[in-house]
């Protein structure tokens, strides 16, 4: 020890306490950082680390009866970019050379807009195929992150699109089926917490805390898509030929209140949806469904069916007609083409569509009656097909203050009360079915990871006697058939219907409707047809029956429904 | 003892780089081993070259150490060359050997220091000469460090003058002189931070780190969350999130954070025992070495290990600015590595053909080398 103290020189002494009291602060450092400021660190680090994501399982497609997809979810990629990789000019520029084509962008535009970004990663572009995500995996452009989304669509192309409707961004259904079964189709989306690192990704061994999504399933709907094509290829002809503002047209299967087309316009196309557009919402809904017209003259069925269940008349019951008919506490009605007919029968009255006839009937009725039928038809109530924004019908009733006598009579004509399509077509059907009220529905079945749900046909409630419906359906094919040159009639089948003519009552629009159906022994079809607003003809019997008659035979052979050698074939020249 | 200490550094230093390296070696080569395996090559390297040195004795060095600054120079001038020097991160510091590819400055620090030390120990009555002592040291020194700015390397650059300037202090410098040498050191830190806004940010960074968290403060202010998110007991081995892509450059000049992040105040500290732990043994060398020349080649590679793990730790920990200087024997780089451990053993030849308290007896009998003892007492004599 001796030896080597005498080398330890002041300026040794000096260097060492220099480094002794570095190391000392450096120990303070250390203490201050990870002891005394440790919570704060640790917040900080649990803030950047910790990421909140919204996860879920594809999306369940929607399938039509027979299985034919018209939703589906593909794979797609979000493309996002860390502006903080491109920092250098040169792997910018490379990078926004390798990935401005493929996304269709011009790579000047992509660079400018990634480095101008300052809030995190900027999204180049959403939902770009999967075929450009793998093209991008494989090239791994410096500081481009992909993230897996899936992106609806459309093998049917724009096949019943306000039906279907859409999605939004965060995959959440906002209008038609999709919305109304988001949870059946979207599952029930899981929240994950879950630390990821300076890219973004997750930590391979890093918690992840939350819940786990739940799958949903695909939707099989009553919907065929080749009659719902049909459908709409009438629609839209029929709209264009009547310079019409809308119209709707549903197809069922009035046994069992499967609706197997439902079109309306007007409507928007799927392929053309731009959700920006404000303007534009008021298209999304299933009209035939959510939006409610005066049905006119097809009401007569339900009032005729009511007396004939009363057991107040039968089809050969008749009355005398003169015209018009004196209501207390307004102007007297009138037949729609100011005729009188003298002493007509019940069947006559549905043939010649006679108002007098109608504020007859409901007054042998008496307005209670009257009311206990537009009840049990189901009007009063939504008809719950399972699709969101059904109204229940538009109408005074008696307990209402401002109803007079004169609603009893206009209503007994299909005046004065509004209905939506869904609630007229579901009503006559329980005409013709044997007097069931059934619930219409859209969806077959559900079917997905938590198992498999089908829709059964449900009876609301027995509307009118067994003896009834045939009845009616004995006259409304009457009306058709029994009436020469009208217009609904069909090649090789025997039908029934009845024509509506109608004003809007907060408009001067008049709707042309027909609701008729098809073989008379055994119904299998109906079809509710509904023009609004036809600039030639105001009238049911000239703008609607004739989408019938064409539309019926080609449905109907379809669905394998034989011709029954109606009586026009026979009486064919 | 200082071997032990440098081989428990070393082995803690590759696990260190494997687990703050995993991911980037994924990520960019798709191996999860790509940095830990070169950097176990060269600490293969390092450790060759340490047993080598340690076994002769050092004062041949002594005699090559014009040749060993001539090759350090040409490495330095040959860096700069375009198609020779390698450029990474927008600086020429490489240059490739096979796979291989190495800092020509890290080996120019060891030359420097055997050169410095030759030089003054030689000189030891021109020390204090302006003519013959200061301005020859000045000139000497600023070729070295000026090429290593124009890589640039500003940390090993200030690494360098520091420990030269160490030396010509320890070795009896004019405090004049020093006080010159300190107001050249200040007037060109200044010039050198006006004239790179890299290094303005920096002081900006640690001065106000805060007022851009995701610009100029990223760099300070994630190092910071990953040491003191550590707390006292750390995250555990391997735990680290930070090294997951938020500190930059976490295997190399940032592992410390790391280490501080996975072990925690207990595992800061204790690494920073273990270089203390080092620079004492070191400093026992330099007391017990047979000539000056032994003492400061001792007392540059202390001061250079020393230096560097305070600068470094001290960017982390925002006691000073910032400055891209590596952890020794922690932090990944090769070159480095195999530079400081080649450097061990010199300070482990000066300390095995020492006349110091332990090794007197040894010597005295095993070479009889007494006399080289007294020449070095008398050459302190002279220095005080």
């Amino acid at each position: 020890m001796a030896r080597s103290s005498h080398r330890l020189t002041w300026r040794l002494l000096f260097l060492i306490l220099l480094l002794l009291v570095g190391m000392a602060g450096l120990v303070a450092r250390l203490v201050h950082v990870q002891v005394i400021d440790h919570e704060y660190y640790a917040a900080q680090a649990a803030e950047e680390h910790l990421h909140r994501t919204v996860v879920r399982e594809p999306r369940g497609a929607i399938l039509d009866r027979n299985g034919y997809p018209l939703a589906t979810t593909t794979a797609a990629f979000d493309v996002y970019v860390d502006p903080r990789s491109w920092a250098d000019p040169a792997t910018a520029f490379a990078g926004a050379a390798t990935l401005a084509p493929i996304l269709g962008r011009g790579a000047g535009d992509l660079l400018d807009a990634v480095l101008a970004f300052e809030n995190g990663d900027y999204l180049a572009a959403r939902a770009v195929s999967a075929y450009a995500g793998l093209q991008l995996l494989e090239l791994a452009p410096v500081g481009v992150k992909l993230v897996e989304t899936g992106v609806r669509a459309y093998p049917e192309s724009d096949l019943a699109s306000s039906l279907l409707g859409f999605i939004g961004l965060d995959q959440v259904g906002l209008a038609g089926i999709e919305a109304a079964f988001d949870i059946e189709l979207g599952g029930v989306p899981g929240e994950v917490y879950f630390e990821r690192d300076g890219l973004g990704n997750p930590i391979p061994f890093g918690s992840r805390l939350g819940t786990e999504p739940v799958a949903g399933g695909d939707i099989r709907l009553t919907i065929d898509r080749y009659v719902q094509r049909l459908v709409e290829r009438s629609l839209a002809e029929a709209v264009e030929r009547h310079e019409a503002t809308g119209g709707s047209i549903i197809v069922m299967n009035p046994n069992t209140g499967a609706v197997l087309a439902v079109a309306s316009q007007p409507a928007y196309l799927l392929s053309e949806l731009d959700l920006t557009d404000e303007e534009d919402t008021g298209r999304y809904r299933p009209r035939a469904v959510t939006d409610v017209y005066p049905p006119g003259s097809v009401m007569k069925t339900i009032t005729m069916a009511a007396a004939i269940d009363r057991g107040l008349v039968t089809p050969g019951t008749t009355y005398v007609d003169n015209g018009r008919a004196e209501v207390e506490g307004g102007e007297p009605i009138l037949n729609w083409d100011f005729s009188a007919h003298g002493t007509t029968t019940m069947t006559e009255l549905l043939q010649f569509s006679l108002n007098t006839g109608a504020v007859w009937l409901s007054r042998l009725l008496g307005t209670d009656a009257f009311y206990e039928y537009i009840d049990r038809f189901g009007f009063r109530q939504p008809t719950n097909s399972g699709l969101g924004g059904e109204p229940s019908a538009l109408m005074r009733l008696p307990s209402d203050d401002d109803w007079y006598p004169v609603d009893l009579a206009t209503n007994s004509y299909g005046q004065g009360l509004s209905v939506t399509p869904l609630h007229m077509i579901t009503a006559v059907s329980a005409l013709v079915n044997g007097g069931l009220l059934m619930r219409p529905y859209l969806v077959e079945e559900v079917s997905g990871p938590v198992g498999r749900r089908a829709y059964e046909p449900v009876v609301v409630r027995r509307a009118v006697a067994e003896q009834t419906s045939r009845t009616l359906v004995q006259m409304m094919n009457a009306v058709v058939d029994g009436t020469p040159g009208h217009l609904g009639q069909v090649a090789g089948y025997s039908v029934g219907g009845k024509t509506g003519t109608s004003t809007f009552a907060d408009s001067a629009e008049t709707v042309a409707s027909f609701v008729g159906f098809a073989p008379v022994a055994d119904p299998q079809m109906i079809v509710l047809i509904k023009i609004d607003g036809p600039q030639d003809s105001p009238l049911g019997g000239v703008v609607a029956a004739p989408i019938f008659s064409e539309l019926a035979p080609q449905i109907l052979s379809y669905l394998g429904v034989s011709p029954d050698g109606s009586a026009l074939i026979e009486r064919a020249p | 003892m200082i071997l032990g200490l440098v081989l428990a550094l070393l082995v803690l230093g590759l696990l260190l780089v494997y687990s703050s390296s995993f991911a980037l070696g994924i990520l960019a080569f798709d191996n999860a081993n790509y940095f830990v395996m070169r950097q176990g090559l060269w600490a293969v390297v390092g450790v060759a070259a340490m047993l080598a040195l340690m076994r002769f004795d050092y004062d041949w060095l002594r005699a090559v150490s014009p040749l060993l600054m001539l090759v350090a120079i040409i490495g330095l001038v040959a860096v700069l060359v375009p198609g020779i020097g390698l450029e990474r991160n927008g600086a020429q510091r490489w240059i490739s050997f096979g796979p291989l590819s190495g800092q020509p400055s890290e080996f120019a620090k060891l030359a420097l220091i055997i050169y410095v030390a030759a030089w003054l120990s030689g000189k030891e009555t021109y020390v204090k000469s302006f003519a013959l002592g200061f301005v020859p040291f000045v000139l000497m020194v600023g070729v070295v460090a000026g090429l290593v700015l124009l890589e640039p390397d500003t940390g090993t650059a200030a690494v360098l003058v520091l420990t030269t300037v160490t030396l010509f202090f320890i070795a009896g410098a004019s405090l004049t002189h020093l006080a010159a040498l300190v107001g050249i050191g200040s007037i060109s830190s200044m010039f050198l931070i006006l004239t790179a806004s890299y290094r303005a940010d920096r002081i900006v960074a640690f001065l106000g780190a805060e007022d851009d968290p995701t610009g100029i403060g990223f760099h300070t202010l994630q190092l910071l969350i990953g040491l003191g998110s550590g707390g006292i007991t750390g995250l555990g081995p391997g735990a680290s999130r930070q090294k997951f892509f938020y500190i930059p450059g976490s295997h190399t000049d940032g592992v410390f954070a790391v280490l501080g992040e996975e072990l925690g105040l207990i595992g800061a500290v204790g690494v920073l025992m273990l270089f203390a732990f080092l620079i004492y043994r070191g400093f026992r060398v330099v007391l017990g070495a047979r000539d000056e020349f032994g003492a400061l080649l001792a007392t540059g590679i202390i001061c250079w290990i020393a230096y560097q793990a305070l600068i470094n730790v001290g960017g982390i920990t925002r006691a000073i600015p910032m400055t891209g200087i590596p952890m020794p024997f922690l932090s990944y780089g090769g070159s480095a590595l195999a530079a400081l451990l080649a450097a061990i053993g010199i300070l482990l030849s000066v300390s095995k053909h020492a006349t110091g308290p332990r090794s007197v007896e040894r010597e005295r009998s095993g070479r009889g080398r007494s006399p080289t003892s007294g020449q070095a007492r008398g050459v302190q004599r002279g220095a005080r």
